[in-house]
């Protein structure tokens, strides 16, 4: 605990803080302690096997968010450029790095400033670099893998710096999107991560999950297809949509919408998925 | 009242202390010896987390469950040379900030009022020497713990995971993605607001 941690509490705050930290630990029923104790030794706590697959679970149908339909959200048409930034901030122990897993369409792409075909896979392969920075035109979609931990795949027209590979604990990993659509997808060595998307409208949380992510000059809409995403204007005020769900958050401040998966969203999203099918084993 | 026992201790101890970096190399392993002795150095700090979190025995079981078997389905890949403390602790935080969040989350939640009794005797660790000094370490708890239990969730998060779970600010930020000084801000909001809500109680708790 660092003694920063500590300053400017009054002697009262700390009278509170030391009878919070008074309070013992909780113990649990001895059965319920000794049973799962048992299953996790044994693995019977886990019936269906190591996992291979993203560690978040699909939300029960009873779980689903609803709000009034306000307004449709669906003119994704055009992405127009915009300086809006959208930042993954993602925490993770494992090590990999970022590597070309896809990329599809025709024209021309420029990393780091340097321009390469979209049809060449190898050349495009050779430019893959932590931190890049990503232009692609419409038509052209590309997707990168980080071992296990997630793949991310975007879809242009897009100007975007893609992740880094920090060190430190946690690693924070980054990405400033200046237009596009993202689309991520999380791996077995997610569990205990958490991948944190920012834009001006408000942030995404991602604990293990399948979400595509559009920004555009007006809005930020997240559609998730698998697991839960929470995403608010801020920490304070974030809703879990499950999977079949979107929310739209709106640069003028409107109300965000709830609301079912736009089905062009959906699509590609499936698409991505297909195109990643098995990634992770 | 004295500190917690973890709290202040931790960055006395190397990282993995708990577990030796082979004991951690067979829990990678699965093992069973080894995950017993995972589960028995975590089991405590992860159900009591839960516990304060959500204020349901049932719901913090259930997510002590979760957190087992997310650490069973991933265990191949534990960092051995890292304290599994904050992995762990962030996968407890993760689940129940979703539960929170779910439509059943907000319905099973039952908010105490500061002067309801509590509806099962919560089990904490006893210390007190006498049966009166017991009686009055419970009324304590349960003042506190009412009182915690009707914090805003972010404001609990940060409370929890810094004073009973002895994590410093900077670490809580990156666990719930958060920069560290909103998340020291937000504590000193929340030390605020304890107090407002044991303004009538405060000689009993801070005695």
């Amino acid at each position: 605990m660092s003694e920063r941690d500590n300053m400017d509490l009054t002697p009262e705050e700390r009278q509170l803080q030391d009878a919070v930290r008074g309070l013992g630990e909780v113990r649990a029923d001895d059965a319920f302690r000794e049973k799962l104790r048992q299953q996790f030794m044994s693995g019977e706590i886990d019936a269906e096997g190591p996992s291979t697959e993203s560690a978040g679970e699909p939300v029960a149908e009873d779980n689903i968010v609803e709000m009034p339909r306000r307004r449709h959200g669906g003119r994704w048409g055009a992405l127009i450029a915009v300086a809006a930034a959208l930042a993954i901030i993602f925490l993770n122990q494992g090590a990999a790095t970022w590597e070309l897993q896809n990329v599809r369409g025709q024209g021309t792409l420029a990393i780091n400033g340097q321009e390469v075909s979209a049809t060449d896979r190898d050349a495009v392969a050779a430019l893959i670099a932590p931190q890049m920075h990503l232009v692609a035109p419409e038509g052209v979609e590309l997707d990168v893998v980080l071992g296990k931990v997630m793949v991310v795949g975007v879809a242009g027209p897009v100007d975007a710096v893609m992740p880094d590979l920090p060190e430190g604990d946690p690693r924070v990993f980054q990405v400033t999107v200046n237009t596009g659509e993202f689309r991520i997808k999380t791996g077995p060595d997610f569990p205990g991560s958490q991948a944190l998307l920012l834009t001006t409208e408000g942030r995404v949380e991602i604990t293990g999950t399948s979400v595509a992510v559009f920004k555009n000059a007006d809005l930020t809409c997240v559609c998730v297809l698998e697991g839960t995403a929470l995403i608010g204007k801020d920490g304070d005020n974030l809703d879990a949509i499950p999977a079949g769900q979107r929310k739209v958050m709106f640069a003028d401040g409107s109300d965000p919408l709830i609301t079912t998966i736009e089905p062009g969203h959906k699509h590609g999203l499936l698409e991505f998925e297909a195109f990643n099918q098995g990634i992770f084993k | 009242m004295g500190p917690h026992p973890d709290h202040g201790a931790r960055q006395d101890k190397q990282p993995s202390s708990l577990l030796t970096v082979a004991e951690l190399e067979s829990v990678r392993r699965r093992e069973p010896q080894a995950l017993g002795r995972l589960f028995d150095a975590y089991f405590g700090r992860i159900y009591s987390l839960a516990y304060r979190m959500m204020g349901q025995e049932a719901t913090a079981q259930d997510i002590t469950q979760e957190v087992f078997l997310r650490v069973h389905k991933a265990a191949h890949q534990l960092d051995v040379n890292r304290d599994p403390a904050p992995w762990l602790l962030t996968i407890t935080t993760n689940l129940c900030r979703e539960k929170w969040r779910s439509k059943q989350g907000r319905q099973d939640k039952q908010t105490l009022s500061l002067n309801d009794k509590p509806e099962h005797t919560e089990r904490v660790a006893a210390t007190a020497a006498t049966p009166e000094q017991e009686a009055v370490a419970a009324d304590q708890s349960r003042l506190l713990t009412a009182a915690l239990d009707r914090l805003p969730e972010a404001m609990r998060v940060v409370v929890l995971l810094h004073d009973m779970q002895g994590l410093p600010h900077d670490e809580i930020a990156g666990m719930i993605g958060e920069e560290a000084p909103a998340v020291r801000k937000r504590y000193s909001r929340a030390l605020g607001k304890l107090r407002e809500l044991l303004a009538d109680h405060r000689p009993d708790v801070l005695e």
